[in-house]
């Protein structure tokens, strides 16, 4: 799976928040705020074909937390994104 | 063939030209235009120029790519964008369900544009049109937001009230001017919002106001902007960071697919949403809304 082309991660402060900004999504009427979890794993895989081991081992490999909850973490954000229209197969 | 007369304009310190024939009745139905006609005392960059033609044929260059088209309210105008070897073409229709009756060909930067119209009956809406779509497109980078707003000025001050179509911005604004001593019409659909080095964020009248004919080459530094909301009762709220965000961009001109648009547009509405002078209100169209939201807003 990948971000679909045309979304854009941006700074708002201290928030992170991604924003349609293809023509292909003007009907995209949504502003998805992502916390910085989220964001470090957005710029690791945007533009990128990938896997939710992928974002598994991201997890494992950059943050304090066991496999087990990594793995569910990592399945509940693709399943999120999924259901936000940001991923396409 | 008569000879051609350019006449120029500034608008929140933006100057842009129009040329047409001398003798072209165009020039008499943009009476809008004529309190922003330029100063040149008044230092301003010509940001983009317009060439007005005499009624003719819309013909669609054989190479245009539809970037954006066909997508419309009900009953608002249409704009369609095309992509073109040297730029882009638009077509422009003041009620979607009617085809279009402009067509506006524009230079890759967004600095040239050429009107066609079908006939002198639509002069007026090709102009504006077109004008302000080149607006939006030549100043999205230069720290300058066109907005969808109804504008009042208080005590120096200026309120923006924002909403979907039809919800009623006009509406409040008047609910201000017949129970907010002090209140002044500034627009009435199309104000200029610019972010200025000094840290000031000003907001501008433009001749650009809807249906209410209020062009005045005024301006007030930024009090607030407050999402208008119909509701049975009135309460005002400040809404997070992000919504502010999401508030203002939706009532912000600009195609952010095109051209390196959405980084300047997104600097703009960034930067006002964090000073934190936005809100929301929800209300009814009576006095009292005035009164809740100036209480609040004007602190």
């Amino acid at each position: 799976m990948k971000i679909i082309e045309g979304f854009k991660l941006r700074k708002l402060g201290k928030e992170n928040i991604v924003i349609g900004e293809s023509a292909k999504l003007v009907n995209f009427n949504k502003m998805i705020v992502l916390n910085s979890t989220a964001a470090f794993l957005w710029e690791n895989i945007c533009g990128k074909e990938f896997s939710t081991e992928d974002i598994t081992a991201l997890l494992v490999n950059n943050y304090e937390v066991d496999l087990d909850t990594a793995t569910r973490d990592a399945a509940t954000i693709v399943s999120d994104w999924r259901d936000a229209g940001l991923i396409e197969d | 063939m008569q000879a051609r007369i350019t006449k120029e304009y500034i608008v929140a310190g933006h100057r842009f030209a129009f040329s047409a024939e001398q003798e072209d009745s165009v020039w008499k139905v943009i009476p809008n235009y004529l309190p922003f006609m330029a100063d040149d005392s008044i230092p301003a960059e010509l940001i983009f120029s317009v060439e007005i033609n005499r009624p003719g044929i819309l013909n669609r260059p054989t190479d245009a790519r539809p970037v954006y088209v066909g997508i419309t309210e009900p009953e608002e105008p249409r704009i369609d964008m095309y992509s073109v070897m040297d730029g882009w073409w638009a077509e422009l229709a003041p009620v979607s369900s009617m085809p279009p009756v402009a067509t506006l060909r524009i230079n890759n930067d967004f600095s040239h544009g050429i009107i066609t119209y079908t006939d002198n009956s639509m002069a007026r809406f090709a102009v504006d049109s077109a004008a302000m779509l080149l607006f939006a497109f030549s100043t999205a980078n230069l720290n300058t937001l066109e907005m969808h707003s109804s504008v009042v000025t208080k005590d120096g001050r200026a309120y923006m009230f924002l909403a979907k179509s039809g919800t009623g911005k006009s509406t409040h604004s008047r609910m201000w001017l017949e129970n907010i001593s002090g209140t002044e019409l500034l627009n009435d659909d199309n104000p200029i919002v610019r972010i200025f080095e000094d840290g000031s964020t000003k907001v501008f009248g433009s001749p650009w106001s809807g249906k209410t004919p209020c062009y005045k080459n005024k301006s007030a530094e930024l009090g607030a902007m407050v999402l208008i909301r119909r509701c049975s009762e009135n309460r005002i709220s400040q809404p997070s960071l992000p919504e502010m965000y999401a508030i203002i961009l939706s009532s912000s001109s600009g195609f952010r697919s095109i051209g390196n648009m959405a980084d300047g547009l997104h600097n703009s509405i960034s930067t006002i949403a964090l000073t934190g002078r936005c809100y929301i209100l929800d209300c009814r169209p009576d006095a009292q809304a005035a009164e809740i939201c100036s209480k609040e807003v004007c602190r």
